[in-house]
């Protein structure tokens, strides 16, 4: 809050805020969750007058511009069309709003298959190979091979001026796998997102990258969260 | 997306987050 400079009458919303451990974080703070078990709970555990609503990330129940800082932790990789999601994040954010998203970029497509925790008599010809080849992919170097020319094209377009779309990979996690397997994080992503691809989106549509504010930044932008200002 | 929503609450409703330390602490950036 303090490195936003977000104000003390500011109007905070967090998107995809769980149980809402984070509502002490700014007195205006509100919530929106998917899960209405969440909201529920979050209620039993802060009391009845939190402000926590449920509700969909791709169509946020918050009037248009009106929000002042918007933030979202580990929430974007779960939300499927994630565009309609982004497109939100511009509507209810006004002119010089601050947005923070922090996510797990780039997830592993391995992972909602639980490729790495599952034995090789469980899968399929194809998987298990995918499996065998999961250290490989995994390493920087394989992975910079496939993330780079994208990150480059975007900076193309952004150079001429050229609107971005959104680029990223849907998954599919087998949700059902958790009968039979533990959980691992974010084995329930549906989308792969390069963070990159998310400052871009919003660098083209005129949007302050506060976080990564040159192309070097935005082209060396790992895993940590961007911040953008949506401009007057 | 309905069954997204149930995943989604049976976690909830089961405490999943909490052993996993919640949506924040469960966090790991990606490097």
């Amino acid at each position: 809050m303090e490195k936003c400079q977000v104000s003390e009458d500011a109007s905070v919303l967090e998107v995809g805020c769980g149980m809402g451990y984070l509502n002490k974080c700014h007195k205006n703070w509100r919530g929106v969750e998917y899960s209405s078990t969440a909201v529920r709970r979050a209620k039993e555990l802060f009391g009845q007058n939190l402000r926590i609503h449920q509700g969909d990330a791709r169509q946020l129940p918050v009037e248009t511009g009106s929000i002042d800082f918007l933030f979202s932790f580990a929430t974007v990789e779960h939300i499927p069309d994630v565009e309609l999601a982004f497109e939100e994040i511009g509507r209810v954010l006004r002119p010089g709003g601050i947005a923070l998203i922090a996510a797990a970029w780039n997830c592993r497509p391995w992972t909602v298959k639980k490729l790495q925790i599952r034995p090789y008599s469980d899968l399929s010809l194809a998987d298990r190979l995918k499996k065998a080849l999961v250290p490989v992919r995994n390493h920087l170097a394989w992975r910079a091979l496939f993330i780079l020319p994208g990150r480059i094209k975007r900076e193309l377009l952004l150079f001429f001026r050229r609107e971005c779309g959104l680029d990223y990979k849907k998954m599919f996690p087998d949700l059902s796998l958790n009968e039979r397997f533990p959980r691992i994080s974010d084995d329930d992503a549906f989308v792969s997102i390069d963070a990159h691809a998310a400052l871009a989106y919003w660098v083209s549509r005129g949007w302050k990258s506060v976080s990564h504010p040159g192309f070097f930044q935005r082209v060396m932008v790992r895993g940590e969260e961007i911040v953008v200002l949506k401009n007057y | 997306m309905d069954g997204v929503k149930k995943f989604y609450d049976a976690v909830y409703e089961a405490d999943l987050p909490v052993k996993y330390g919640g949506s924040v602490e469960s966090f790991e950036p990606r490097t």
